[in-house]
């Protein structure tokens, strides 16, 4: 229930930090966007680059230069996706709808209306794995539409992608796909389409005429990615670049490539010429190459297992002791679906009533003791659902996202509808950015509360059954559960249930609506002033919009209500790195580190912090410390910067 | 000092290992989209940058690489999927041309060790990264995962067996070269293509990337879910970047923005000095080892340049 919600400073700061770039002046000046659109063109230069020599040389490699070309330009799509839509726009669900539904000009349009950072995500919503995602989802996009033949998609992405920047007449993905299918019936003859895109790659007529038709067509999609290129290359910086004349001739057709070489549009003796000249020159050819190392290479090819072997024996030859193993291999492993991991040594495992003890003691904000006690707790009653749900709710107040979800998830397996640990749960997935598990777990928040039960409708796929294949949330499912949420609020417009209005909040922060999300909040807080746990949602939600100072306010007056509540401190010091008071937030760094020691060990400090720390501490220019923080000596850093324990 | 590379546009450039004031550099025809490239041998002496020895590939060539155990064996590849080994006291042909890629191969580091199995590891649009023994001139073993192209490979100066390679996926992937069925670690920046990637060396756990959406990130092998320090301040994409081999903080980079900078990541202002001495990108860039403060560039511009910037004389 303690929304995190953060605002790494990691993301922040290549906006926010430095001062060069202002990320709510970017829609407002067009300069600014049209260089952001430059230099995400900049780097299809790369891919120009790729596409030219592509044509230039045929085959390089032996792929079928259509599916090289089309390839190409897949990643060029996938590229603009990844480089400029998805750090502002990016928003998994909105990613997922504008491959399912969008067609290109909507995406274009959408792209140039919104300003791709004003809704940057936070940190939170981490985009590890959405990669994979979008493969899934680009598969599945496939998989229900068996009609398109391969191919087209990929030259309308094309077409987008000149389109994108270059503004030339737009064709559209219909009138497109008809043209296709046209020419394709007339070269298939009868086939349904669905079979001919099987026989697609085996059939060589077909093959060779898709390549044909592809290749006359990518040429000029390459001189149109090259106008594009050289239209926008108007940066002064950029007025005598040869590279841009070069790319201009080539949009133009005074150049072209042919057979690997640039020729002139009208010299064709010339080429010849060149050719010959080529032919002629000393430069040694792969083949004599070939021949002169084949003895060598087929009797190595030969041992390959026992080059293999000896591989393995030479590396393993050189001394060990010399070359550190990888320590942070370990953390390589699926950190969700693990079981609760207890603390060893646990100096509470003979306490008599640890359960009421640790509860004292989470009333005094003392949240690592709590934590011991409700472990040795559930060791002893490995059935206590409450204290599963304590120990959750606390590892999340304490900053330890892995260890609480571990819990809550244990305390509703044996309590399937307990709804303070569902509602729990919900934060930390969206903290760890697992969009659908949050979804779900907040629908069975709903289903489960008996208030609300009759609201939901279709009560399938409510349990949390771990890790599905995705973690996105579709925007079909995001709106399901929305409009569930509002009819639950409406239920009692005078009376605010301020459960309904945190998961709302919390659901808001799921989709990127941070306005709305602190609307929620706020109304929360006006109901209910004396909860620590929503002024911290509130701060973080509005930390999340890039309003730090308010946030900053919210977090303080969860620490005057709670002050041992270690994540507000660490939000707080978050906060303070994106307003640039370092030393301030590397005092609420120590502070929290401080409160999470106890007196048996330093079992309870989160990694997190320390690595923030630890960039706080070169932003302040401090490296010198590094070390200290390396070796999680607080002792020494407290000296430093005056924390008293 | 400068080199003029007529009619032929860099692509990378390496001092050797073995002599203060010998350079290599790449370069291909026609910004390396189309035609022959060339190998250039550049020594440095008092009265300029001299040519030393010219070697033909009919490829343009994308990078280049010294051996760490002979002083005149340099490892470069090329547009058309191979890598050559080339001897600059023999022939005017490579000693070796070894091709198992499948498209253009944008990246080859030699092993930094001199104590270690001498290979090669080399990145290719085809997406993969492969193991070469150049002696033998065949390929090892081929590392597959990359979603996108990948634009570079470079081998741990610290952990044995270790590399990372950087690609247009927006990821930089850790691998032991003994397991090619596993990727050790994957950093997932997904903010842009990861262009290049370079390893502290002084840090065995830190590691620089440098990406399109024009901005270097540091990242702490143990905790990277997020960047330890960003630097922000190219104003196109980033295409190299370097950590000094003399000072653990000073970092270089190189961009489509015209510039090379330089950088000293444990300042609160970390960016020390803005270069802008080419007219077109700039593409190479690497420190000398034996002239502490000693930069050379090479750009798209026909130039390479040998300079000790301000900032780096202390």
């Amino acid at each position: 229930m303690y929304l995190r919600l953060s605002e790494y400073p990691s993301r922040g700061q290549t906006t926010g930090m430095d001062g060069h770039f202002h990320p709510r002046q970017q829609i407002n000046d067009p300069l600014t966007f049209a260089v952001s659109i430059l230099s995400t063109k900049l780097d299809s230069t790369e891919k120009l680059i790729m596409a030219m020599r592509d044509l230039a040389e045929g085959e390089c490699g032996g792929a079928n230069p259509l599916m090289k070309m089309t390839s190409h330009f897949m990643q060029d799509k996938s590229m603009r996706q990844e480089g400029l839509i998805r750090p502002g726009v990016v928003h998994p669900a909105e990613l997922e709808r504008q491959f399912l539904h969008a067609s290109e000009h909507e995406l274009v349009n959408e792209y140039l209306r919104q300003d791709p950072r004003l809704h940057r995500p936070p940190e939170t919503f981490r985009m590890e794995g959405l990669l994979k995602e979008m493969k899934e989802i680009e598969h599945s996009h496939q998989m229900r539409a068996p009609i398109t033949a391969p191919g087209v998609s990929d030259i309308v992405a094309t077409e987008w992608a000149n389109d994108f920047v270059a503004n030339t007449p737009f064709m559209h993905e219909q009138e497109l796909e008809e043209q296709y299918r046209a020419i394709q019936n007339s070269a298939t003859g009868d086939h349904p389409p669905t079979q001919w895109a099987d026989e697609y790659l085996q059939d060589t007529e077909h093959a060779i005429w898709a390549a044909e038709y592809v290749e006359a067509n990518s040429k000029n999609e390459l001189k149109d990615t090259a106008a594009a290129l050289s239209e926008i290359s108007n940066d002064p910086k950029f007025a005598d670049s040869k590279f841009f004349d070069f790319v201009k001739k080539l949009s133009t057709g005074e150049l072209t490539i042919k057979d690997d070489q640039v020729v002139d549009g009208a010299a064709e003796q010339w080429e010849k010429e060149f050719t010959a000249e080529q032919q002629g020159a000393e430069v040694m050819n792969e083949e004599q190459w070939v021949n002169q190392f084949d003895e060598e290479t087929l009797r190595s090819k030969s041992k390959d297992n026992e080059v293999w072997d000896n591989l393995q024996k030479e590396w393993e030859s050189y001394d060990r002791d010399n070359h550190p193993e990888h320590p942070w291999l370990s953390e390589y492993e699926d950190t969700y679906n693990k079981e609760y991991d207890f603390k060893e040594d646990n100096p509470f495992e003979n306490h008599p009533d640890p359960f009421n003890e640790g509860l004292q003691m989470l009333k005094e904000g003392n949240l690592s003791m709590a934590l011991l006690l409700f472990e040795a707790d559930v060791k002893k009653n490995p059935e206590h659902v409450e204290a599963w749900q304590y120990l959750g709710t606390t590892h999340a107040e304490n900053e330890q996202e892995n260890q609480a979800v571990s819990a809550l998830r244990r305390c509703l397996q044996l309590e399937p509808g307990r709804l303070p640990a569902l509602q729990a749960l919900s934060v930390s997935y969206t903290n760890e950015s697992l969009q659908l598990q949050a979804c779900r777990t907040l629908k069975s928040w709903l289903y489960n509360n008996p208030k609300y039960h009759h609201l939901v409708r279709d009560s399938t796929q409510l349990s949390d059954d771990g890790m599905v294949t995705s973690s996105l949330m579709t925007r079909e499912q995001f709106r399901e559960i929305e409009s569930v949420f509002l009819e639950a609020a409406r239920l009692s417009p005078e009376n605010v249930d301020v459960d309904v209005q945190s998961c709302l909040g919390v659901l808001y922060n799921l989709s990127g609506d941070y306005e709305k999300a602190a609307d929620c909040f706020r109304v929360a807080v006006d109901s209910k002033p004396d909860d620590p746990e929503l002024w911290n949602k509130l701060g973080a939600t509005l930390a999340n919009s890039n309003k730090s100072e308010e946030a900053i306010l919210a977090y303080h007056t969860a620490l005057s209500l709670s002050p041992g509540y270690v994540r507000a401190r660490y939000n707080l010091g978050i906060s303070c790195i994106n307003l640039k008071a370092y030393r301030e937030a590397i005092e609420h760094f120590l502070i929290a580190l401080n409160m999470q020691r106890n007196d048996y060990g330093s079992t309870t400090m989160s990694d997190n912090i320390w690595s923030t720390l630890r960039m706080a501490l070169s932003y302040n220019g401090k490296s010198d410390l590094f070390q200290a923080v390396d070796e999680r000596d607080l002792a020494t850093l407290n000296k430093e910067f005056d924390v008293s324990v | 000092m400068q080199y003029i590379t007529q009619n032929r546009h860099g692509y990378s450039v390496d001092f050797s290992p073995y002599f203060a004031d010998r350079i290599a550099c790449v370069t291909g025809e026609n910004f390396g989209i189309a035609g022959p490239g060339t190998l250039y041998i550049i020594d440095a002496q008092p009265q300029g940058l001299l040519l030393n020895k010219r070697l033909e590939w009919k490829s343009s060539l994308f990078d280049c690489c010294w051996s760490e155990i002979n002083d005149n064996i340099i490892v470069t590849c090329s547009g058309d999927g191979s890598i050559q080994i080339w001897n600059i006291s023999a022939d005017n042909a490579p000693v070796a041309v070894m091709k198992d890629h499948l498209q253009e191969v944008y990246c080859v580091d030699w092993t930094k060790r001199r104590n270690a199995p001498q290979h090669v590891i080399s990145a290719s649009w085809d997406k993969d990264i492969k193991l070469w023994d150049p002696q033998k001139g065949i390929c090892l073993a081929t590392y597959s995962g990359h979603e996108n192209v990948a634009y570079c490979a470079t081998w741990s100066p610290h952990y044995l067996a270790m590399f990372a390679s950087a690609a247009g996926d927006g990821t930089i992937r850790f691998w032991d070269c003994r397991t090619p069925s596993r990727c050790l670690k994957i950093i997932n920046d997904g903010r842009g293509e990861i262009l290049h990637c370079d390893w502290n060396k002084y840090n065995k756990d830190v590691i620089i990337s440098c990406s399109t959406d024009n901005i270097l990130r540091c990242w702490d092998l143990r905790n990277a879910k997020i960047p330890t320090i960003t630097l922000p301040g190219h104003q196109y994409a980033v295409k190299k970047v370097k950590f000094s081999p003399h000072k653990e903080n000073i970092v270089a980079s190189c961009s489509y923005d015209l510039t090379v900078r330089l950088w000293n990541i444990a300042l609160p202002n970390p960016m020390l000095e803005v270069i802008e001495h080419h007219s077109e990108f700039v593409t190479g860039l690497n420190f000398n080892l034996h002239r502490p403060g000693q930069i050379v560039d090479c750009a798209w511009d026909e130039h390479v340049k040998v300079y000790s910037p301000m900032s780096l004389q202390m």
